[in-house]
């Protein structure tokens, strides 16, 4: 058996059926468990993010994106914008990496800025009319200052939710925030059959292309394999919940906790920054006067 | 909660059949408490949902933004496939917050699987819309789970739904937030309400549902 | 550290599935004293899991079930003495709670409020002793192979330490170096702790030093559906008079001699004109049903490579060897469903012909029908019906049979498997065997020339297990080329299978 990996095979006589019959014993090699090693998946891209617990990353991101909600100003948002992309770099996370990881936030971007363009709230000249569409001097700037914002709320919130790892997370929610361990766990429990999903999925499809079931329309095919995983997986759920009582889960008595979450310094500088950002973004704006509420007409 | 079950047994056997068999449809249990099969297959349904969450995110990511940028405020008929999560979890557990639940953790699914909207326009706005669903359910006390509240259910998510858009897009003129709105309401009554209906019917019928107050009406065997 | 052992009290106790006309179990009554060991026996289907379900507590309440008469555990009612009982269930599949494999065993710990540096030492040690040590704590429970994690879930039941250890077919998935490995991890677990155990098995052999008590479930009464004690007494005194009566009702009693069902002989040296008589010896002038070439196969990377194997019409092959190998892998690459890495299995021109190529894994679903047939190693993943009967039905209706043919092959199936008072129950609520046998009845009813079954005997009693060899013989001896991934010795051996090894390189 030189060769690592290939078939041989071996004429063996075997006790118990007949010493007359010729038995053929193939074997197969192949590569032993310990050389089957999965890449760790960090727990984001940047090392600062990584090392905040996943608690105050949730928190940090709310922080960042609710005050912007007040204002609707070109000045503002390229601050903030400007302030989270330069926080990032410094961070590990590079504009390059940013951009890629957020295309799609670009495109509603975008849309977001044409919707407004047409269909704003019209001040100031009127540059263009088409039925009901009336582009104005007010609507393009509403339309730029939405393109920026949409940008600066949604940008920061897609990076920091990158490599969140649930299981850090629920531990967080239930010894920093106190929820209830029944449903942060049984939720834990639901979110981890995601993972499965993708195999059961593909199992799925496996058994259905070996059953005949596999041809013919490929969107009726995805429905009703996707109306078959749904029932699989509330079926797996059904039995997940037996197996997490069979392992005591569920009961009114007190809990441990087998992995620590705690908060560091760490937690208090990132939910500082997340802080201060906005209300420099907001400040800037009020200073040169171009802080502009949200609702306001323009 | 023995004492409803009972109730409901005699209803088939009372003399006003019909009335009493929509009765025992749609008077159900009185256990407010979740079991732990309820959290799990809520959590479950939300992943799935959220999936298909994020699915519709990149599917329509151009789409959305295409009929955004050109219609009134159309592209609200396109909400209803973020809004199903709760009305969908609420009527197969049948439990007080199973909507909010179930919508709050699909939302943030999508959130970490990555998506055009952050935190605010996945894990925001699915708060809103799981509270607003389940309102549906809160105001009759969460003892009717019928077609009736889960359409509503789906409606008031639409209203959450274009009440965040609104809030994230106030540049828009009256005419755009009116349309959002309407399309917002008609996506949720249809999709998230009159289809989740449909749906849980059908999951039903497969018989997994067998631990659930949803999913007994087959005969024995 | 020792453990206070449980004391069980059944007091005609009776449990009945909401969605079931009959009672699972009824008029239990029996005493388990503490540290008693207790092997429960029964044909497929008799109850005993329901019965494991019920100590453990995790039937469910009214709504899910009727029940009658008390099952209490140290006095308390088992329904909410939780954890005082660990419950290892029979499906290793939907055992994994989380992510990481050391946050899974630490899970019932935490419910227990065990203190965190108690709760790891525990968690090293029982995954230390089902042989998991290899296995990185923070490893993903996902890739991990069907023994595999039937081990992790043993790991988890064993760190709580429960006064009453509930194992249901705890072995049932793995290979004989793993039966061992979980045998001795229980045995140095109830020696070191003196817990009370209750383990299901049909393989007796397996548990028999360990044991001094055997409950036998039944039908005590042979008309109903309903199951009750029928034997219960020390081993020696339940396999010395119950003996035949075990045997009849499907029991692996000790010493159960195994049917012979090799191939009939070949006739004269080099005939190959019979299909269906040239088995057992490879015959170098036959074309083989199935072959790879230069195979590499694998998910993602490759487990094997460079693979020339031959399967022959009219003859057996057993994929075998440890846990993870790789076997379900291959066994799935042969069946055509999963895409090679490198090389090509063809299947011979004959049985192709009309399909597009002679490589499965090009073909159209429909192709594959008549042609491969798969049964895979959860059976779950392959129900794609409602109910029992048209789930059968599938594969003949979509060869174009029409209704009533297709539903009488299917009733003929059922009544093989023993299934047929399930035809309109729901796919998803049999017990396990019945599962099993369900998933290879709706493959067998496409009626392929080439089989591959992954495991297709884990969890059948004695009598159903028969049937199934009966059932394999059958279609071997009609020329179907069938290829068997198996832990199960008995099966090799009864249909005289050529075996093909997995190792891994290097040992
Ligand atoms: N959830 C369920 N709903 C309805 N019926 C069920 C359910 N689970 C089991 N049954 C039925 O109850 C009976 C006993 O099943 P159980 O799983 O206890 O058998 P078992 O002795 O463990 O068999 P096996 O050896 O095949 O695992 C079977 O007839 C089965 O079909
Ligand atoms: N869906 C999957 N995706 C990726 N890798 C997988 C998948 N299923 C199994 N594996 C990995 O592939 C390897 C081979 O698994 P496989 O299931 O083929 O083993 P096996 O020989 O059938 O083992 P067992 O006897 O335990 O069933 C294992 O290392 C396993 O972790
Ligand atoms: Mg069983
Ligand atoms: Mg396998």
């Amino acid at each position: 058996m030189g060769n690592d990996s290939s078939t041989s095979a071996i004429s063996l006589p075997l006790a118990g059926g007949g010493a007359e019959r010729r038995r053929v014993v193939d074997r197969v090699v192949v590569t032993p468990p310990s050389a089957r090693k999965e890449p760790a998946r960090p727990a984001s891209p940047s090392w600062f993010i990584a090392k905040v617990n996943p608690v105050t990353r949730i928190i940090g991101a709310l922080l960042l994106c609710i005050p912007m909600f007040v204002s609707l100003d070109v000045v503002s948002a390229s601050v903030a914008l400007g302030l989270e992309v330069a926080l990032l770099w410094i961070g590990g996370v590079d504009p390059i990496r940013i951009c890629r990881s957020t295309w799609p936030v670009w495109i509603a971007a975008v849309g977001g800025f044409i919707s407004v363009l047409l269909y704003g709230r019209t001040s100031g000249e009127i540059l263009w009319t088409a039925g009901w569409i009336v582009v104005s001097e007010g609507s393009v700037y509403l339309a730029c200052a939405t393109f920026l914002r949409v940008l600066a709320i949604a940008v920061p919130g897609v990076v920091l939710a990158l490599g969140l790892d649930p299981t850090d997370l629920a531990d967080g929610l239930v010894q920093i925030l106190h929820l209830s361990p029944r449903f942060v766990y049984g939720g834990l429990a639901g979110m981890r059959m995601f993972t499965l999903l993708q195999d059961d999925w593909r199992a799925l499809g496996l058994s259905r292309r070996s059953r005949g079931l596999g041809d013919g329309n490929a969107i009726q095919r995805a429905f009703s394999q996707a109306f078959g995983l749904l029932v699989l997986s509330i079926r797996r759920a059904t039995k997940l919940a037996t197996a997490m009582e069979a392992r005591g889960f569920g009961g009114e008595g007190p809990r441990s906790a087998a992995r620590v979450s705690r908060l560091h310094p760490i937690d208090a500088v990132f939910c500082a920054i997340c802080f201060v950002i906005p209300f420099i973004a907001l400040g800037v704006a009020v200073a040169t006067g171009n802080w502009h509420f949200s609702f306001q007409g323009a | 909660m023995p004492t409803t079950e009972l109730s409901s047994t005699r209803a088939f056997e009372g003399s006003k059949r019909e009335r009493h068999i929509i009765m025992a449809e749609t008077v159900a249990k009185t256990n407010y408490k979740w079991r732990v099969v309820d959290i799990v297959v809520a959590a479950i349904i939300a992943v799935a949902s959220g999936v298909i969450f994020w699915g519709w995110d990149v599917v329509c990511a151009a789409p959305l933004a295409l009929f955004e940028a050109v219609t009134p405020g159309f592209e609200g008929l396109l909400n209803g496939f973020w809004l199903f999560a709760g009305p969908l979890a609420a009527i197969i557990v049948r439990k007080p917050g199973a909507a909010l639940f179930a919508e709050t953790l699909a939302a943030f699914l999508e959130l970490t699987l990555g998506n055009q909207w952050g935190v605010g326009g996945s894990l925001i706005v699915g708060i809103m819309q799981g509270l607003a669903a389940e309102i549906a359910f809160a105001i009759f006390a969460w003892k009717q789970w019928n077609i009736g509240t889960t359409i509503l259910s789906g409606a008031l998510a639409g209203v959450a739904c274009w009440a965040y858009y609104w809030m994230t897009n106030p540049g828009w003129n009256a005419m755009r937030v009116s349309w959002y709105l309407v399309g917002s309401i008609i996506s949720g009554v249809i999709i998230a309400g009159a289809l989740m209906w449909a749906l849980h019917k059908a999951i039903a019928a497969t018989g997994v549902l067998d631990r659930f107050a949803s999913g007994r009406a087959e005969a024995r065997v | 550290m020792r453990i206070t052992p449980a004391r069980v009290e059944a007091k005609d106790w009776g449990w009945r599935h909401a969605t079931r006309k009959d009672f699972a179990l009824r008029g239990l009554d029996f005493d388990i004293r503490p540290g008693e060991h207790v092997l429960l026996l029964g044909a497929s289907g008799a109850g005993k899991s329901t019965l494991m379900a019920g100590l453990a507590g995790v039937l469910g309440g009214s709504d899910e079930g009727e029940q009658e008469g008390s099952l209490t555990i140290d006095g308390v009612e088992a329904g909410i003495a939780r954890g005082k009982a660990g419950l290892v269930l029979q499906d290793p599949d939907s055992q994994i709670i989380l992510e990481r494999v050391g946050d899974d065993a630490a899970f019932g710990c935490e419910n227990l409020a065990v203190p965190r540096d108690e709760t790891w030492r525990r968690v090293r040690e029982s995954l230390d002793l089902v042989g998991l040590k290899d296995i990185d704590l923070d490893r993903s429970t996902r890739h991990l192979s069907g023994g595999q994690r039937q081990r992790l879930a043993l790991a988890g039941v064993l760190a709580m330490q429960p006064g009453l250890l509930l194992l249901d077919e705890p072995t049932a998935n793995l290979d004989p170096e793993g039966v061992r490995e979980v045998h001795d991890a229980v045995r140095d677990v109830l020696e070191r702790t003196g817990q009370t155990m209750v383990v299901v098995e049909h393989h007796i052999d397996v548990w028999m030093d360990l044991i001094d008590r055997v409950i036998v479930i039944g039908h005590p009464d042979p008309d109903s559906h309903v199951g009750g004690v029928i034997a219960d007494g020390r081993p020696d005194e339940v396999f010395g008079e119950y003996g035949d009566l075990l045997a009849r009702g499907g029991a692996w009693v000790p010493g159960r001699a195994i049917p012979d069902r090799a191939p009939a002989r070949v006739r004269a040296d080099g005939d190959a004109a019979g299909e269906a008589g040239a088995a057992g010896t490879r015959d170098d002038h036959r074309e083989p049903a199935l072959a790879t070439e230069d195979l590499s196969f694998g998910r993602g990377f490759p487990l094997g490579e460079h693979i020339n194997l031959e399967f022959f019409a009219g003859e057996v092959t057993a994929l075998m060897g440890p846990n993870g190998a790789g076997k379900s892998t291959l066994a799935l690459t042969l069946a055509g469903l999963l895409k090679p890495l490198a090389g090509h299995v063809r299947v011979r021109a004959d049985i192709a012909e009309g399909a597009r190529g002679d490589e499965p894994d090009k073909w159209r679903s429909r192709e594959l029908l008549g042609r491969i047939g798969m049964v895979f190693q959860e059976p779950e993943h392959q129900f794609a019906a409602a109910l029992v009967r048209d789930e059968v039905a599938i594969g003949p209706k979509s060869m174009g049979a029409d209704e009533t043919r297709a539903y009488a092959t299917a009733d003929k199936m059922l009544e093989r498997m023993n299934l047929s008072r399930f035809a309109k129950a729901n796919p998803y609520t049999l017990s396990g065997g019945e599962k099993r046998r369900l998933s290879v009845a709706s493959m067998l009813a496409g009626a392929p020339k080439i089989l591959v079954m992954d495991e297709p005997t884990f969890g059948q009693d004695f009598t159903t297990w028969t049937e199934m060899v009966d059932l394999i013989a059958k279609v071997r001896d009609q020329g179907s080329a069938v290829i068997i991934v198996t832990h199960d010795e008995a099966l090799v051996r009864a249909l005289d299978a050529r075996r093909i090894m997995f190792g891994f390189a290097g040992e």
